[in-house]
This record gives C-alpha cells, structure tokens and sequence, in this order.
C-alpha cells in the first residue's frame, strides 16, 4: 500500500487526468480505507478530512476499459417520481486506458488512451508524459489514424480548463489535483447515505484557486468509513447549481474501493454524462515501453497488447 | 347625455367642496400611500420586454443564447498617436490591459467578472503545426523586439485570414479588442436551485430517493450505430435566460472605463479627464472609440435616461412659467402642477402595485399625464378667469366655469382614453402596457382636475386685476380670428389647403427605419465611433444563421461542412456592402485540416467523413472554447455568423428575409437526404430592428384604429354626420403636418418618433370637443351661428391658447434630449400641438360658417 500512497502523493493528477480520465474519477471519488476507521475517534476537522479525500492513492498502474454517454436530458415524470431521461440518444464513446508510473529521468508518470468507438474516430489515440518537476506542463500526444498523423497537442495553458472530455460534462477542471490549501471548509452537518454515514462538507476556494476556478463554492458528502467523496455538488459563482456529481456500483479491487459508474448531471445546460468503467486492473503488469509514439501509432499492436493485460 | 354628465359632476363638485376637508385629508392619505409603491416599480429595456413570452422569434433568440452564449460584445477600437499600432509601447499597453481584465473577470467580486473572453491580436487563437506538433496558441507569444521579427509578425498577421479588419485596420492605425461577455445568456436565476436551499434544505432522502434508475441513457442498437434520431429541439423547454437590468450594465461600463483609465486607455470624447494630465502623461496616452451593446446600454441608462429627469424638470418649469403668464396668478401656476404631480404620483403608484414591468416608454406615459393634467386645469382655470372677468364671484365663475367645462374634459377624457385603449390591442406588449397606464393616469389628471382643482381654488382663488377686467391680452387676436372666419373665409382655407397640398406630396417619402446611427446627436462620442468601427472593422451588428440537422453528429457531415461554406461565400459574395465577414465551422476546420497535413493547398473541407471526424476531434481537442462558439455540443446543429456594417432597419429587414431563402437554396441537395435540416436566423441587431419596425407598423395601425374609433365617439357625441366629418378636419390635419414634414425632410420615423402621433390626435381631439361643446351649448341656448362661435371663441379661444403655448414649449424641452428620436418626437409634438390649434381656431370656424351659408344643419344648431 505504501507504494500506492506514495504515487498518489506524488502524481500530479491533472496531467494523468488527461489521458487516463477514469482512472483520474475513481482516484478523486475512491480514497482508500484509513487505519481505525471504524474504531470511534475524535471529529477530524474538515480541512483534515479533505486532506485524506485529497491525498488519495491507487496502484502503480492500471487498465480500465470505459464506455462514456452524454445526451441531453429531460425530466419525466412518473408515479409521482421524477427521472431524468436522455431526449436524444446518447452520445458514446468508449475507449481504453493504461497508465503506469516512473519516477525517473525527469518523468513522473505516462498514460496512453485508445478510441474503440465511435467507428469513425476508432484507433485515435492519446499519450500523455507528465514531468516531476513542479509547474512543468505535461506533453499530450494525438494520433489520427485517418491522416496518419502523429500531433503533439499544444493547449492554451493559461486559461481556463473549462473543454470537456469527449464531449461529456466533465470538464478538465473537474478532475484537477486538488490541494487541501486551495479551500476553505466548513462541516455543514453529519447525516447518512444508503445506512453510509458521511461528512457534509463545503469547500471555497480561495487565492489563486479562487480565480481560476469557475465554481464558487462546492458541497462534498465523504464516507466516514472511506473517505469516498459520494456525491459533490458544485455551485456557480452566483450560487446556482450547475453540477452534480454522483457515483455507485462501488465494488473493492486489488484493496481499494473503485466506483464503477458515475453519473454527473449539469443543471444549467440540462445535459448530463454517465462514465461507465467496464473493466478495472488495478497494479496490471506491462512494460513501460508500451506507452511511446510508436506503439500510439499502430493501432493492431496496441489492441493485442491491451487485450494481453486485460487477459492477464 | 351631456345635461346627464354636467349633472353628475356637479354632485361630484358640491360634495368635494362641502366636504373641502375630509376629502383633502382622503386624497392625501390616498397619494400617500400610493407614493410608497412608486419604488416597486420595474424598468427593463431588454429585447425580452418587447414580445409575448411565446413568441418565435425571441424563442430562438433563446435557443441561440442557450447554445452559444451571448453574442453582447464590446469592440475597443484603440488608435496608436505614433502611428503604428505594430509597436513594442502600444503592444505592451494591450497586453498589460489584456492581464489586468482577466484578472478582474475571474474575480467574482467585480462587475467584470461578466466578460467571458478578452482577445486582441495579442491574444487571438492560432491554430500551428510546427515540428509535429499542433499548438493552439495566442497569435503574439512574445513581442517582436528587432525589425526583422516585427516584419515577420505583420507579413503573418496579414495572411492569416480575417485577422485584418477583426483586430488591425488595414492601415496599422487601429487595433480593436474584442471583449465578451455573458449578458442575457445566463439561465434565469429562478430556475435553478440556489445553493443555500440545497445543501442544507436537500437532505440525506433526496440522495437516497434518487437512484441510478432515475437516469435514463437508452441504449438502443440504433442510437449506437447511426445516431439516426437527433435531439428534437423543442423551444418551448429552452429556459429562459436572465435579461440584465440596465444598471448592471451602467455599473460594468463604469468599471470597465476606469480600467482602462487606470492603463492609459482614454475615451476619445473624454478630453476633461485629460486636461490635469502632463505632456508626458499625454505621450503615454492611448485613445479609444467602443461600441456594443453593453456600451450602448450603459450609454443610454446613463445619459438618456438620466436626461428625462432633466428634461422633465425643464418642461415644468416652462410649463409653470407660461401657466404664470397665462393667468397672471400665483394660484393659476400653483394649482395645474399639483394636479399634475398627484396625477403622477397616483398613476405611478398603481404601476408600482401592479408589478407590470415597464420600458422607457414610461418617460412619454409621464409625459402624457402631464399634458393633460394641464390641459384640463387650463380649462377650468380659463373657465374661471373668462367668468371673473365678466365681474361674476369666485365661487359663482368657479360654478360656472365647472358646468361648461366639466363635462367637455370628462368627453375629452373618455376619447383619450378610447384612443389609448385601441392602442391595447397592438401585439406589442410595452405598448399595451403604455397605453394601459397612461389612459389610467389620464382619468387620473380628470379627476384631480375635477376633484381638487376646486377645492384648491376655493382656498386659494384666481385673481384678476381690474385692467385685465376690461381687455385680456388675447381679446384682440381673438376677435380677429373670428372676424376673419366670418369674412375672409378664402383667406384662412386657402393658405390651411396650400399647405394641405404641399404637405401631402411630402407623405410619400415618409419611411420608417430605425438606426443605430440615427439614435444619439453627434458630440457624444456615439456616432462618430459607429463610424468609424464600420470604416476599419467592418461594424458591430451580426446576423446569426442556426442549422439544426436534426441529428446527432450531424454536423460532422463533408457534404453539410461544404454547404455551410458554400453559404458564408455566397452571402458574402451576394452582398458585399452590407457583409463584412462571415465564420463558421466550416472555415475552422478547413484552417484545421490545412494545419493537420501542413498543406496550404488542403484548405478545404476533407471529402471523408473519418478524416472530417479527426480532424473535427483534433480542433476541439486543440481549441475547445472555439468550438463551443461556431457547434453545439451535440454536434446537431451549427451556426454561421454573418458579421454586418452598421446600417438602418430599411437595409437589414429585406436582407434578413433573403437570407434565409438563400440558406434554403444552398442547402437544397443537402436537404434531399437530410430533409430533417431546419434553418432559424437570428441576431439582436436585426431582431431589435425587425422588432421596432413590427412596433411602428403597428402604431400606425392603430393609429387608424383610433382615428377610426373617435370618428363613431364624435358621430355618437354629435349625432351627425356632417359634424362628426368636420370634427375630424382639424384633428387631421396635425397628422398630416407631421407625416409631410417627416416625409420632406427625410426624417426617419421609428416606434420612438411615432409616439408623438397619438399625442397629437389626443390633444387636437381634445381642443375640437371643448370648442365643439361650448359651441353647442350656445346654439342649444339660442345664440345664432356668429353669436355662438364669437362667444366659443371667447370662452374656449383662451384655453385653447393658452394649453397649447403651455405644452409646445413644455414638449419643447425634448429638443434637449441626446436622443435623435426624442429631439424628433418634441419638435413635432409642440408642431402639431400649434397647428391642432391653428386648425381649431381657424378652419373649424371658417368650415362651420360655410355650412351655415349652405344651409346645412349643422350650422342650424344639428349638434343637439
């Protein structure tokens, strides 16, 4: 485990984010079990608190294997209970991802992500390379199999990390590395989810982070026996409700809970995402090699060698 | 009927003066109380106002807003006094500019934090491939600093297609920074859920209540495969946006000109701030022209809207003045205005307490009870004087005053009110609710008039001096015109029908436009900077083209992309003065496809739809805040703006309605295997334009209505014929000298200028029935024709004088106003306030003495 914590204390999880986006979800929604959970102790403060919720860990590596849908939705409502339903049918994509850490030469970590669907965007793939160094941006690589093209992909670095990943609802921002002196917090109540008793707790950002973040205020329900964030809410800068992130079908892999769905629902643009994670491996065994411009390149070897960790 | 009303009023009369105390202390503990709901109420200026919530138009307005965010900008056109706006010392200003604004827009304590984006040539995207690498980049990553690099930096700020005239002018002289911002974009804040309510009200059986069932994402083997079925974009569900107050933008403006104060940055009208400054501060100076809405806005809250409460200080002290020459009385000068301000206060205060959201019209609605309040006390008032001076008492010429001229003001009343409440059918809801009130606050003004002007006199009578006993000062004007009524009939008709003649050629030529141009005198920086942002930038106005495929990724399409550039180039190709660019997706991924293959010969839609797909995938990986402006999430539906020069209604409406016939025709193949596609235009330049020209088209209809409507009120009245005909005579003719002169002078007129028409019939109307009454009421009482109209003449001649001296200076005082239209609507109101008089004076004596000398029953006393 130590090694666990010792990579999630030290990945800048923005970067990995961009590449192994359901890894980066299940890491911020997943935090691992605490010494003593269960046993009774003194309150945490809420700082304390997100510190662990910050300062989560997961393996050295790992492959998920995602379906990702995002539509339009409307509200129906049925025996007096209302549902969200897609208008529209859903966009989808699926696609698969590694990630691995390295620690030397300069290099923190690598991952690498392929499309599977949609058919005309199959065998597009990402590589991202995030640096130790502090500040250091991380290097993203595309390959458009239909141009035979490799690109490195320069963003707009000073602004805000507002695009949307494939489309979906969840924004770049929404997965950043968090740190718990970004915030100001304060416990709003205590009070039980499904028999799960958690920590209502609401977050504001402050200095830097208040500039650069588009929500102004956020509201995190964490599992006193996890430290799994449940459900957050995030609120505009005017305090409306623009989002609502929820995750279920929490299942322990390897020792570590992992959410495998997660549903976010933006209420201002009535549109909402669904991550599915089909397939988790948490510590999978492949060669750091894997992850490089050549293998991004050829489509046919990387689907046998991800189809090889995933059968392993 | 008229025996029946006087009747009526004269109870009314006799019971407010027996009871002078208690009904003082009612009306005041009624003004009062109606005085504290005055602060309730709402002004909103927004496009929104104009149009019933269901209403297309404004609904895909909505949708475009919903989609794409606002299209409220503000373009800051900056000019270098050196020269060159390619310099180090003008590009480090921007930049500096540029920082502290997005630094302020993050922050959500300013009121800048509504602008969305910041871009000058500075900061503008640019797409590059270089070294196998696509980079998203700003265009200046570091500012040139040898000759050489500058050289570079122009030669590829010259190639890079539109960078010319949307951020340099093609002579170097101007750079312009377009500021973005979220005005009328955001979702209403009553449909969402505030966080207070939430996070404390929401509680743990919400979130167990709520499960992964309530969310439903149908997965469908047809919506995997081809997405066949599209969103239906249904526009009655888009929810409705926030539409700003204009204090919000009074308060953004004034906080963005003080930013940019604070860099140097100086409005080029702004010459007394700069006065303090020393000649090397001067040196250091950037001047600035702006334009936009929220400029525009602010611009108007600000002076214009302030203004109304100069102008209508002006025009009471005017009025007060002339009431004060008029009567010669502290009493005559006091009085009306009491009348008028509890008018107010009352008309108001019933506005406050009925929560209906007013426009700018509620200046003219101001103005409307002001002019009739005075009106109807000037005819009591004159009533009085006409009988103080026959050596009658105070209270007797005040009785006798009130029994003649009650009963006309409460008719003149009743056709105002008639005029206004045809004006309640208009599609028009700002102009229903104008005319609405103001018909209340002219019932108002009727029964201050006839409630407490007589109490007010009773405790503060009119005098009249012992000289003016003898002759008034109007007495030998007055005998004039009635003698030549009598005998130089041709003389008076000959001259009212040359001018009739010459006028009427004049109506042809009336047109109606409405121009941002035209809207603000020159001196305020206004004009002259739509001007020249036209010259350099190509304007500020937009029509926004919506192509809903009707399906998921259908956008996404070779053939759709072709067809959408198609478009752009034939818009533009078809109207070159008025189009000055065009942007849309399609030009972004042809530039996105030529930068993937480093190929400028690709400057092209890719023919496949993988290669269009990846390359579509690598834009929006690159530049995903672009993207978001030109398609919508869904990849449905796309949007294709057409950039215009500043122009009036006249040129934009045919325009607008050709625009989508040519879509319709571009898109014809398209459309045969995608009969699905559905094309909105849209855009608040041209809607606001389409808007005011629906809103004067139907002010003249109603117009008609109302004429139509007080022609039966005068038939009824007069029970003849002839006499409701004649009576019309010089109620048209005003009509005739406003819609002639415009039409001569080439006069533009716009829902703001044609509300002077119905002021102008009000008023002519309301002459005509008190010379009418009094006419009848001395026929009725024997008097023959000559006799009847010396004495009409005698009694009403004064009012009628005096209410229209009054009220053209007091309309006068408009001329002041900033605002074009409004320095329009004053001239021609005192205009046809003066000729309705002429009219009165002149030709309705005249006409009913040639009836007389034909025989006809009017002029035999037919008005019983």
């Amino acid at each position: 485990m130590s090694s666990i914590i010792h990579l999630i204390q030290t990945f800048n999880l923005n970067k990995l984010c961009f590449l192994s986006f359901s890894f980066c979800l299940f890491v911020f929604f997943n935090s691992p079990s605490l010494k003593g959970e269960e046993k009774k102790v003194e309150v945490p403060s809420p700082k304390e608190i997100m510190k662990k919720t910050f300062n989560r860990n997961e393996g050295k590596s790992s492959y998920v294997s995602n379906i990702l849908l995002s539509c339009q939705f409307e509200i129906v409502k049925k025996n007096n209970k209302s549902k969200k339903k897609c208008s529209s049918p859903p966009r989808i994509k699926e696609f698969k991802s590694i990630a691995i850490e390295i620690q030397k030469d300069s290099i923190d970590a690598k991952s690498l992500s392929l499309i599977k669907k949609p058919a005309s965007e199959k065998g597009l793939g990402f590589m991202q390379v995030d640096y130790i160094e502090e500040g250091k941006s991380s290097d993203q690589w595309m390959f458009l199999p239909a141009l035979k093209k490799t690109k490195r992909v320069v963003g707009d670095e000073d602004g805000p990390k507002t695009g949307s990943f494939f489309g979906s609802e969840i924004s770049y921002e929404d997965i950043e590395k968090h740190h718990e002196n970004d915030f100001t917090y304060k416990l709003i109540k205590e009070e039980k989810i499904k028999e799960t008793p958690t920590w209502v707790i609401e977050m504001t950002p402050t200095g830097k982070k208040a500039k650069t973040r588009s929500y102004g205020k956020s509201t995190s329900w964490i599992s006193k026996r996890s430290y799994i964030v449940l459900k957050t809410e995030h609120y505009d800068k005017r305090g409306f409700l623009l989002k609502t992130f929820k995750q279920s079908n929490v299942e322990k892999i390897n020792g570590i809970w992992i959410a495998k769905r997660m549903i976010v629902i933006n209420h201002q643009k009535s549109r909402m995402s669904m991550l599915k994670l089909k397939s988790v491996l948490i510590n999978p065994q492949f060669s750091e090699d894997l992850i490089s411009l050549r293998a991004l390149k050829d489509e046919t070897f990387l689907e046998s060698e991800l189809q090889k960790i995933h059968g392993k | 009927m008229v025996q029946k009303l006087t009747q009526v009023l004269l109870k009314v009369f006799s019971f407010a003066t027996n009871n002078r105390v208690k009904t003082l202390l009612a009306m005041f503990a009624a003004t009062a109380l109606l005085g504290f709901s005055i602060p309730k109420i709402k002004i909103d200026q927004s496009m929104d106002s104009w149009l019933e919530s269901g209403d297309q138009t404004i609904q895909v307005f909505r949708l475009f807003r919903y989609l794409y965010g606002s299209d409220e900008s503000l373009i800051l056109m900056y000019k270098n006094p050196k020269g060159n706006i390619f310099n180090p010392d003008t590009f480090q200003k921007v930049q500096a500019l540029e920082k502290i604004l997005n630094e302020k827009r993050m922050d959500p304590k300013s009121p800048l934090k509504r602008i969305k984006r910041v871009r000058s040539i500075l900061s503008a995207d640019y797409l590059e491939s270089k070294n196998d690498s696509l980079i998203n980049r700003p265009f200046v990553e570091k500012i040139p600093s040898s000759k050489e690099e500058w050289k570079k930096l122009t030669k590829k700020a010259l190639e890079e297609e539109d960078m010319k005239g949307t951020f340099f002018s093609d002579d170097f002289q101007y750079g312009a920074l377009l500021i973005e911002t979220d005005y009328g974009a955001r979702v209403k804040a009553s449909t969402l859920e505030k966080s207070s309510q939430s996070s404390e009200g929401k509680g743990p059986k919400d979130l167990e209540s709520e499960t992964d069932e309530d969310f439903s994402f149908e997965e469908s083997p047809d919506s995997n495969s081809e997405m066949a079925r599209g969103k239906i974009i249904d526009l009655d569900k888009v929810p409705e946006l926030e539409s700003p107050q204009m204090e919000e933008y009074v308060v953004f403006i004034d906080e963005l000109k003080k930013v940019l104060e604070e860099n140097n940055f100086y409005h080029f009208i702004d010459k007394d701030s700069l006065k303090e400054k020393s000649k090397n501060d001067l040196q250091n100076i950037v001047s600035y022209h702006m334009a936009g809405n929220p400029w525009l806005m602010g611009f108007f809250a600000k002076i214009i809207l302030k203004e109304f409460g100069l102008i209508f200080i002006l025009s009471m002290i005017l009025i007060l003045g002339s009431l004060f020459y008029a009567f010669r009385s502290f009493s005559g000068m006091l009085w009306p205005s009491v009348v008028v301000i509890v008018s107010l206060i009352w008309t108001m205060g019933f506005i406050g307490l009925s929560g209906i959201t007013q426009t700018m019209m509620i200046n003219i609605l101001a103005f409307m009870v002001l002019a009739v309040g005075v009106a109807d006390s000037i005819h009591l008032l004159s009533g009085v004087r006409y009988y103080l001076r026959q050596n009658y008492s105070h209270e007797e010429a005040l009785l006798l005053s009130y029994k003649k001229c009650a009963s006309s003001i409460a008719l003149t009343t009743v056709t105002t009110m008639a005029g206004l409440g045809s004006l309640t059918f208009s599609p028009v809801v700002p102009i229903k609710v104008f005319a609405l009130f103001t018909a209340l606050g002219i019932f108002f003004a009727f029964l201050m008039t006839i409630i407490l002007l007589p109490i007010f006199l009773t405790y503060f009578p009119l005098k009249v001096k012992e000289h003016e006993k003898k002759k008034s000062h109007l007495d030998p004007i007055i005998t004039k015109m009635n003698l030549w009524s009598k005998t130089k009939r041709k003389t008076v008709i000959i001259p009212f029908l040359l001018v009739a003649v010459t006028l009427s050629f004049g109506i042809p030529k009336v047109f109606i436009d409405t121009n941002m141009i035209n809207m603000v005198k020159p001196g305020y920086g206004f004009i002259e900077s739509y001007k020249t942002i036209d010259k350099y930038f190509g304007g500020t106005a937009s029509i926004e083209i919506l192509l809903d495929t009707g399906k998921i990724d259908g956008v996404k399409d070779p053939q759709f992309l072709k067809s959408l550039d198609k478009l752009g180039e034939t818009i533009q190709g078809n109207w070159p003065d008025l189009v000055s660019r065009v942007y849309s997706l399609s030009k972004l991924t042809k530039k996105s496809y030529k930068t993937l293959t480093e190929n400028d010969k690709n400057y092209i839609i890719p023919g496949e739809k993988n290669i269009l797909d990846q390359t579509l995938f690598s834009f929006e990986t690159a530049d995903p805040n672009t993207r978001k402006l030109v398609v919508d999430d869904d990849w449905q539906m796309a949007r294709l703006t057409v950039s215009l020069v500043t122009k009036g209604s006249k040129e934009y409406n045919p325009f607008n309605d050709q625009i989508k016939l040519t879509a319709e025709k571009v898109f014809k193949e398209y459309k045969k295997g995608n009969p699905n596609l559905k094309v909105h235009s849209t855009g608040m330049v041209p809607l606001m334009y389409k808007m005011t020209e629906n809103i004067s088209i139907s002010q003249i209809q109603s117009f008609g209505i109302i004429v139509g409507v007080i022609s039966i009120l005068f038939l009824f009245l007069f029970k003849s014929f002839t006499l409701g005909l004649l009576a019309l005579i010089p109620n048209l003719f005003p009509i005739l000298v406003i819609l002639g002169l415009t039409g001569h002078f080439g006069i533009p007129l716009d829902s703001d200028t044609l509300l002077v028409v119905p002021i102008a019939i009000g008023l002519a109307v309301d002459d005509t029935i008190h010379f009418l009454m009094h006419y009848q009421t001395l026929r009725e009482e024997g008097a023959d024709v000559g006799t009847a109209l010396d004495k009409s003449c005698r009694e009403v001649g004064h009012a009628l004088i005096y209410t229209s001296f009054v009220l053209s200076l007091g309309f006068l005082a408009f001329t002041l106003s900033a605002s074009k239209p409004f320095t329009y609507f004053g001239i021609l109101s005192s205009l046809s306030i003066f000729t309705a008089l002429l009219a009165d004076l002149f030709l309705l004596p005249t006409i009913i003495y040639w009836l007389e000398k034909r025989k006809l029953p009017v002029a035999q006393g037919g008005l019983s």
